[in-house]
């Protein structure tokens, strides 16, 4: 049976600049991948690039979704297919509730599933699964009629970029800097909403800097991206080392 | 000469058959004449008026213009293109007015209003029944063609008076036009302390091709009187162009509170022409909602003028333009008056190649202190080859003010298209979502349930270029 996420030899451009140079790395459902590596080593680029960003090109190699390749879909596509993309700066948008675009979400997946015979989800069902969702996150009932990301702070912005794929069910989910800008309270919530929505039917990818969320996120494999390559792969303890020692013994061995 | 006979372009002698076979009174007739007299003395406007060039009248045909018809009796509302039918006919309506082609026309109002004074008819019946009402307020003090209000003005020893724009004829030429031809629209009277909860609805409806538009609305709330008013304006598609010069009059008494929504939705063979004026007197309130969803060229010229003190007025664009459709509008925040307010947002999406010109006026007369004013007029690009001008003005002639104005014109947010697409949500779901929102600023200030609905329906319909 194919891989889940199956990303093989990919290269991406930006501006005409080469920033992935060869990433290999295969994701299936019921695994934690750590995606670890220093500033300006391609994580986002990776991140984006796997959702079809139309900024990153992919000059070489393919990302396959089950078997097939995703490189023509659109990011819309993607997404209903089972993929999700957990924004490191989620865009705000005006005058757009954060119900509303779930709810157009959410509605937009099940008119793919459910073929010709599409009923949107209906309002009562809908508020109930908001609710339930939203306390998982501590999020506050008042968030659902704010404007998305509006004058959200830092944790609420991450918050609400899972209460995003609590709604959805994703299959592979790609979490891009989930716990920057948090305080030790904010990883925890986000941290715990992740690992309640953890089983046999969810593929996490985790890119990070620092090894600190994944003390509650705990990744089966970490790969250490260097220059646009992974360039060490390993079990859990690398994440430690990692953080015991730094990046500079990896990125001397990439130099040598 | 026989009534039914069809007069084409303008002239004395179809102003005098129109004033006929309304049967009006000899001091119409000569109003009519003054405003004729009016037009002829003022040229068309062109390219070298600072207000008009934005706007070329190249593509204008005026002497196939038909003025008016004679009555059709035997149309009724059941023979309304289906879309239309429900818009005059809510059944929480207090009333609701139906007029076809500037004449025949169905009025309605619930008896308990009738009861207590209320008028509600079209302006050619109001002329006939309530000739002093008409005489008194009728283009005498909104839409006047007594001065141009938007030229500079200059007294006799040589000092400008209000710097206003120089070289133009402002609305002159059309509003003038108006004054010879009008015929048909909206006469509404609430008289002194009535309060009508539920909105009033009309539908101004043209089919007849070449029949020219010159519907005048006149709105009076006598002291201590409250109405909601939704006017909706629409036309057939014609091949042949179809040319319009409407009028809307809002007076506003002491301690009156007016909702008026004016929602033009003429067919895309339309050159709109419009002047629209608001008077507020003391302790007024008036939110009003100019809707322009239609035509092939509009030109508005929008007015408030703050005549009393503590008057209160939220003036509300909404504007969406797609295919060719060209949009230039005037507005003027006249505070005469001081402790009033007023506060202006339009806000406008274009679409495909359509144009919008908003060139917004602020006066603050030296009387008018601790006057509040605002104005934001934002655009938003679907099309790189959309385009918008945004022009704000200030006149500030008093000391103690707080006067704030803002413009922006921009394309749609990339990043947050991708963002909402990284969610499933297709393109066009993406860009109809961002494009709602960019109106909700607009519509969660609308204070009627229905008009709001209404806008988003036709923010979706756009969007999908139906």
């Amino acid at each position: 049976m194919a891989n889940d996420l199956e990303i093989h030899d990919l290269h991406v451009e930006v501006e005409g600049k080469e920033i992935l140079r060869g990433i290999n790395l295969t994701v299936n459902k019921g695994e934690v991948h750590a995606v670890m590596g220093p500033n300006g080593s391609g994580k986002s680029t990776l991140a984006n690039t796997l959702l079809g960003h139309p900024h990153y090109v992919v000059t070489q190699g393919d990302i396959l979704y089950k078997g097939n390749s995703v490189l023509e879909l659109k990011p819309d596509e993607r997404a209903r297919a089972g993929m999700f993309l957990a924004f490191q700066y989620p865009h705000s948008v005006s005058g757009v509730t954060v119900a509303n675009f779930l709810r157009t979400a959410l509605n937009a997946k099940r008119k793919e599933r459910m073929n010709g015979d599409f009923k949107p989800i209906p309002i009562p069902e809908f508020r109930k699964l908001m609710r339930e969702k939203m306390k998982l996150l501590k999020l506050d009932e008042s968030f659902a009629t704010r404007y998305l990301n509006e004058g959200f702070s830092g944790g609420e912005k991450k918050r609400t970029e899972i209460l995003q794929m609590a709604v959805l069910e994703p299959e592979i989910a790609i979490l891009d800097e989930t716990d920057s800008g948090l305080d030790i309270d904010g990883v925890r919530i986000v941290s715990q909403g992740v690992n309640s929505l953890q089983g046999p039917n969810l593929g996490i990818l985790i890119i990070t800097h620092y090894q600190r969320i994944l003390n509650y996120i705990k990744p089966n494999f970490v790969h250490v991206l260097v220059k646009g390559k992974i360039a060490v792969e390993g079990g859990p303890e690398l994440a430690h080392k990692l953080e015991e020692q730094g990046y500079d013994w990896v990125i001397k061995q990439v130099t040598e | 000469m026989t009534e039914t006979q069809t007069l084409v372009g303008f002239s004395k002698q179809a102003l005098e058959a129109l004033s006929h076979i309304n049967g009006e009174p000899e001091w119409m007739l000569a109003r009519r004449l003054e405003a004729w007299h009016v037009y002829n003395e003022t040229p068309l406007p062109g390219d070298k008026d600072e207000l008009w060039r934005r706007t070329s009248l190249q593509g204008l045909k005026l002497d196939t213009v038909v003025p008016f018809v004679a009555d059709d009796p035997k149309w009724t509302p059941a023979r309304l293109p289906e879309e239309f039918r429900g818009l005059a006919k809510s059944r929480q309506a207090a009333g609701a007015l139906i007029m076809h082609n500037g004449r025949s026309a169905t009025a309605q109002l619930k008896p308990e209003y009738r009861d207590r004074g209320v008028i509600l008819c079209d302006m050619n019946t109001a002329l006939r029944e309530h000739p002093d009402l008409v005489r008194e307020h009728f283009m005498t003090r909104a839409v006047s063609l007594a001065e141009n209000r938007y030229a500079r003005h200059v007294n006799a020893q040589g000092v400008t008076e209000h710097q206003g724009y120089s070289d133009t004829i402002g609305d002159l030429k059309f509003a003038s036009l108006h004054g010879a031809f009008w015929n048909g629209g909206t006469f509404l009277y609430v008289p002194r302390n009535v309060v009508i909860e539920q909105p009033i609805n009309t539908l101004t409806y043209f089919d007849a091709p070449e029949v020219g538009i010159f519907s005048h609305s006149l709105i009076i709330l006598e002291q201590g009187a409250s109405v909601r008013l939704i006017e909706d304006l629409e036309s057939a598609a014609n091949e042949a162009q179809r040319f319009g010069s409407r009028a809307v009059e809002l007076i506003l008494r002491p301690n009156s509170d007016l909702q008026y929504f004016n929602l033009q939705d003429w067919a895309q063979n339309v050159w709109d022409f419009t002047s629209q004026t608001a008077i507020l007197e003391r302790n007024t309130n008036l939110v009003w909602l100019a809707g322009m969803l239609g035509s092939a060229v509009t030109k508005a010229f929008l007015d408030s003028r703050i005549e009393g003190s503590g008057a209160n007025v939220r003036m509300l664009g909404f504007f969406f333009g797609d295919k060719e459709q060209h949009f230039d509008q005037h507005t003027f925040q006249n505070h005469i008056h001081p402790n009033g307010k007023s506060d202006l947002l339009y806000k406008g999406a274009l679409k495909d190649k359509a144009y919008s010109a908003f060139r917004g006026l602020i006066r603050i007369n030296p009387d008018a202190q601790r006057s509040d004013a605002y104005q934001q007029n934002r655009n938003l690009l679907l099309s790189n080859r959309a385009h918008a001008d945004s022009i704000p003005e200030l006149e500030i002639e008093a000391n103690d003010v707080r006067c704030t104005h803002g413009a922006t014109v921009g394309p749609i947010e990339e990043a947050a298209v991708f963002y909402l697409m990284a969610r499933g949500i297709p393109r066009p779901e993406a860009e109809r979502l961002f494009t709602e929102g960019f109106f909700d600023e607009l519509i969660s200030k609308v204070p009627l349930q229905v008009v709001q609905d209404r806008l988003f329906h036709v923010i979706r319909q756009k969007i999908v270029g139906l």
